[in-house]
């Protein structure tokens, strides 16, 4: 790999670049997915190629290619490097790295049980054991899927300033769903489990228990009732707190949003400039952390170099920081933090979210329930849809509970929250003792769109949203 | 653009099944370069260029399918891609339904689907072309305006060979362009979004598209925020587009309907919708991205009815899909990775272009006939967050004005509506000014105007 990045860098400083940098990416990947007793996909996939990006007068070129040869590489770095001249024409702020460390390290993620001592065919006979366990708690569950995937990549890092880092990693992740129809209603209810390091992220999660716990909630729901239509107490179970934070945390906190660069696709940042001020409750603290070992957003450099660091989001209740990039932080006088990442060497990388969560407080469950004369207690996350400035959300989940005289009642199918974040950040008035960081394949920015692997969750925490019913019968 | 020996490396593979003992192999190579320009802050920000050759090869032994891709387009990286799909294949174990990859059949002409200036068009080509776009953007208005956005050009070549007899191949180009323009007015912020899509870079308007978002943005100012109730809403094509792509799409697919999470589950053949809506998928709709004469499988493409008259008459059927209930495919594979342009992975059913049909109506009938009502131009992250039901969400982004007695008042702020799918379409009037629409992701639409009562708006 570092010959090819010596080839490209060498073509780059030829050109005369300012500065340059290439991602040399190795990555296979083997999935399946099973519905019922039929292993309806099952494919491996292999990809290797470059990224170069080129900074020339201000301005960013970048051409990837699966073309290695000394030929295609040269060819890349010249299409990075004219069309950057060509776009510094009609540059008002000319874009500016600000300094880093600069790194040559080799990292590998901590892996116990590699995916050779479970191979695919052994990951496919335990699928099926969940997926009968599923459908074997009752008669009503129509289809019992689960899907799993294991990648192994190979990231080199190479700049124009002298860094060279070589990032091993692994990611396995496997989500389990179940549909239950009866009498013309269908329920479906999903979990995922996984993150980075070897099939212990599946395996320690114990998903024949998880496959008990669905197939039985999927035909429950059938018989459950309907949420209220009132704004209520809610209590958020980790992983539908960890679409939340993902959704009006984690997003709006990517600087690269912030300055407005995300306007025609992710969106935008109702904060922006809000930087200092009290948004939320003083029990609201929240963070976004790379290094947290095994989770799916794990990484320790990120994909212009940079070793990552904590970025503290919420200080009690104190909007303090963004996610930055090297460019990102010259605009705002601040020090990169480790927030580039692109999906692989064929995208340019954007300012992303790692493990975004709300960090824990002092409160037992039973505490935070406790005193709530009626409200809902919800779990697991299924669909967001949020305003361009992630001020107005609307989020599902899995199901929910309803809370009377401060108890965990009945259950309830198909509950939806709809919020507005600054009243909803207020609101949050009793924060767990628990913390959950739950793995989230499928976060998507950018253009072309990237879908990356993220971490988000946090504690229970208890606050006030408005209850949707569902639309549909 | 790089050119690989697709005939050499599709044929390499099938032989090499064959040597490994593979009933039935099929092998599908795609080359493809996507330039993307995007846009923001008023400025280029980054220009990009991605290229990749990569190959996926299925096998069929004893009924066992397996598949395996790669994009090391060298002999024995494809013979250890076959050697993987045979082996996963015998994990699979045989899938019963199969019955076996599709045979020769002529696609159909299609013109316009490619164009060789297009295919010539370099990284700092595509540049100047999304500088025309931001730059008519800019000048539509002495006022101070934000602009983003970004152009894409792909270009592609597609072979695909089996051991039916399917040997066919094609070139493609697709242009796509979008510019979102925003004008503050201290706390609110007047949005407009412009777009066009288009298979040659000639045709592409690009000035056209900066104007239409920077003049939408404009006569956005001043937006007053409405009461919280029910509305008529009038959703002109890009914002009908957003409901058709992101939510209606999914519940025409023959993988969604057998695994019962359709809102139209077992509903085959009824009455599901407005007598007056007829939806199909038209993979042959003129200059559209989804366009194609034949499928990621080699099935030439057809347009297929799904909504006739209001009867959910057909679901989008792949090879696999459709043996499984014992039908013909409908041409429907695709191979993913985004919106824009082919990818070697493994082929699922989808659609090509969602197609509704044009209705009776003119926009300003509709207008006209709404006592209370929300004209909507765009709409922004619309998504079924309850899908087995059809529950969406969605909020209003730009071109949003007040509808009172069949006059249009005003521009108005940001409103979520929350509602269902089906109840949607059950009573739904159509306009006859039909656009080809394709939002960040979502599948391609072509569709008027539509108007549907009784929706539930809240101010954002």
């Amino acid at each position: 790999m570092e010959d090819f990045s010596k080839i490209a860098l060498t073509e780059a400083s030829k050109l005369g670049a300012g500065y340059a940098d290439v991602r040399i990416d190795s990555k296979k990947t083997e999935r399946f997915r099973l519905d019922n007793d039929s292993l309806t996909s099952i494919d491996i996939r292999s990809e290797t190629g470059a990224g170069i990006r080129v900074l020339q007068s201000g301005s960013w070129g970048f051409y990837a290619t699966n073309d290695l040869t000394r030929k295609g590489l040269k060819k890349a770095v010249a299409e990075a490097f004219s069309s950057a001249r060509r776009a510094a024409k009609t540059l008002k702020k000319p874009a500016r790295l600000a300094p880093t460390k600069i790194c040559q390290v080799r990292v590998a993620v901590r892996v116990q049980k590699r995916p050779e001592e479970f191979p695919i065919e052994e990951r496919v006979r335990f699928a099926r054991d969940c997926a009968k366990t599923m459908r074997e708690m009752s008669d009503r569950i129509r289809q019992a899927s689960i899907e799993m995937s294991v990648d192994e990549t190979s990231k080199w890092f190479a700049s124009t300033e002298g860094a060279r880092i070589q990032q091993d990693h692994i990611t396995c992740i496997a989500n389990f769903s179940a549909v239950a129809r009866s009498e013309g209603l269908t329920e479906s209810v999903s979990q995922t489990e996984g993150g980075t390091g070897g099939l212990e992220r599946i395996l320690d999660s114990d998903p024949l228990s998880i496959s008990r716990e669905l197939g039985k909630k999927a035909a429950e729901l059938l018989s459950a009732s309907t949420p209220p239509d009132e704004k209520l107490p809610v209590v958020m179970d980790p992983d539908y707190l960890s679409l939340v934070v993902h959704e009006i945390i984690g997003h709006p906190s990517e600087a690269d949003r912030v300055l407005g660069r995300e306007a025609a696709w992710a969106g935008v940042t109702w904060w922006r400039g809000m930087l200092g001020q009290r948004i939320g409750s003083e029990i609201l603290n929240a963070s976004d952390k790379s290094t947290v070992e095994g989770t799916l957003g794990y990484y320790r450099y990120d994909d212009e170099g940079v070793e990552a660091e904590e970025k503290v989001i919420f200080k009690n209740g104190v909007l303090t920081s963004h996610m930055q990039s090297r460019e990102t932080a010259t605009e705002f006088g601040a020090k990169p933090n480790g927030g580039m990442r692109a999906l692989s060497y064929r995208f340019f990388p954007l300012v992303r979210m790692s493990n975004t969560f709300i960090k824990p407080g002092n409160h037992s469950f039973q505490e935070i329930v406790e005193g709530i004369d009626r409200g809902i207690y919800i779990v697991g996350s299924k669909v967001p849809a949020i305003d361009n400035r992630r001020y107005n959300w609307q989020i599902s989940g899995q199901w929910a509970y309803m809370i009377e005289k401060g108890e965990v009642t009945h259950l309830l199918r198909d509950p939806t929250l709809m919020g507005v974040s600054p009243e909803f950040f207020k609101s949050i008035s009793a924060v767990g003792k628990d913390l959950k960081i739950r793995p989230r394949p499928g976060c998507a920015k950018g253009d072309p769109v990237q879908s990356i692997f993220v971490g988000n969750g946090g504690p229970h925490i208890r606050a006030i949203a408005q209850v949707l019913p569902t639309k549909g019968a | 653009m790089m050119m690989a020996k697709a005939t050499d490396l599709c044929a390499y593979a099938l032989r090499e099944a064959d040597k490994l003992g593979a009933d039935e192999a099929e092998a599908y190579l795609v080359t493809k370069e996507t330039l993307t320009i995007r846009l923001a802050n008023s400025q280029i920000l980054e220009s990009k260029g991605m290229l990749e050759t990569g190959i996926g090869v299925r096998t069929v032994k004893g009924k066992a399918i397996g598949f395996s891709c790669t994009n090391m387009t060298d002999r024995e990286e494809i013979k250890g891609t076959v050697s993987r799909a045979i082996s996963l294949g015998a994990i699979a174990g045989p899938t019963m339904h199969w019955t076996g990859f599709p045979s020769k059949e002529k696609p159909p002409a299609l013109p316009g689907l490619y164009d060789k200036k297009t295919e010539d068009c370099s990284l700092e080509d595509a540049v100047e072309a999304a500088a025309r776009m931001l730059n008519a953007a800019l000048d539509y208005r002495k006022t101070s305006v934000e602009v983003s956005g970004s152009l894409n050009v792909i270009k592609q070549t597609a072979q695909i060979e089996n051991s039916n007899g399917v040997k066919l191949s094609t070139k493609e180009t697709i242009v796509v362009g979008s510019t979102t323009s925003e004008i503050s007015e201290g706390e609110a912020v007047a949005g407009g979004i412009g777009f066009h899509a288009t298979r040659a870079l000639s045709g592409f308007e690009a000035e056209k598209v900066g104007i239409q978002s920077t003049r939408m943005a404009f006569e956005s100012m001043n937006a007053k925020k409405v009461e919280p109730g029910d509305y008529t809403f009038i959703m002109e094509p890009y914002a009908a587009g957003d409901i058709f792509g992101f939510v209606f799409e999914r519940n025409m697919i023959s993988k969604a309907y057998q695994e019962g999470v359709s809102c139209y589950s077992e509903k085959l053949g009824q009455q599901v919708a407005d007598p007056t809506l007829t939806i199909y998928d038209d993979p042959h709709y003129p200059e559209a991205i989804g366009s194609k004469v034949f499928d990621e499988e080699g099935v030439p493409t057809r347009r297929t009815s799904l909504i006739e008259k209001g009867v959910f008459s057909k679901v989008l059927y792949d090879t696999y899909h459709a043996s499984r209930d014992g039908k013909e495919s409908t041409g429907s594979a695709l191979r993913g990775r985004g919106p824009y342009g082919r990818s070697h992975e493994l082929p699922a059913p989808s659609s090509h272009n969602i197609s509704v049909q044009k209705g009776s109506w003119t926009k300003e009938e509709l207008i006209r006939e709404t006592k209370r009502g929300l004209l909507v131009g765009r709409l922004w992250y619309t998504w079924p967050v309850n899908p087995v039901k059809g529950d969406f969400s969605t909020a209003t982004k730009a071109g949003v004005y007040l509808v009172e007695n069949g006059e249009v008042k005003h521009p108005v702020r940001m409103v979520r509506l929350y509602d269902n799918l089906v109840r949607v379409l059950s009573k739904i009037d159509v306009a006859d000014d039909a656009k080809h629409v394709c939002q960040w992701f979502s599948p391609p639409v072509v569709t008027p105007t539509i108007r549907f009562d009784g929706g539930r708006a809240t101010p954002i």
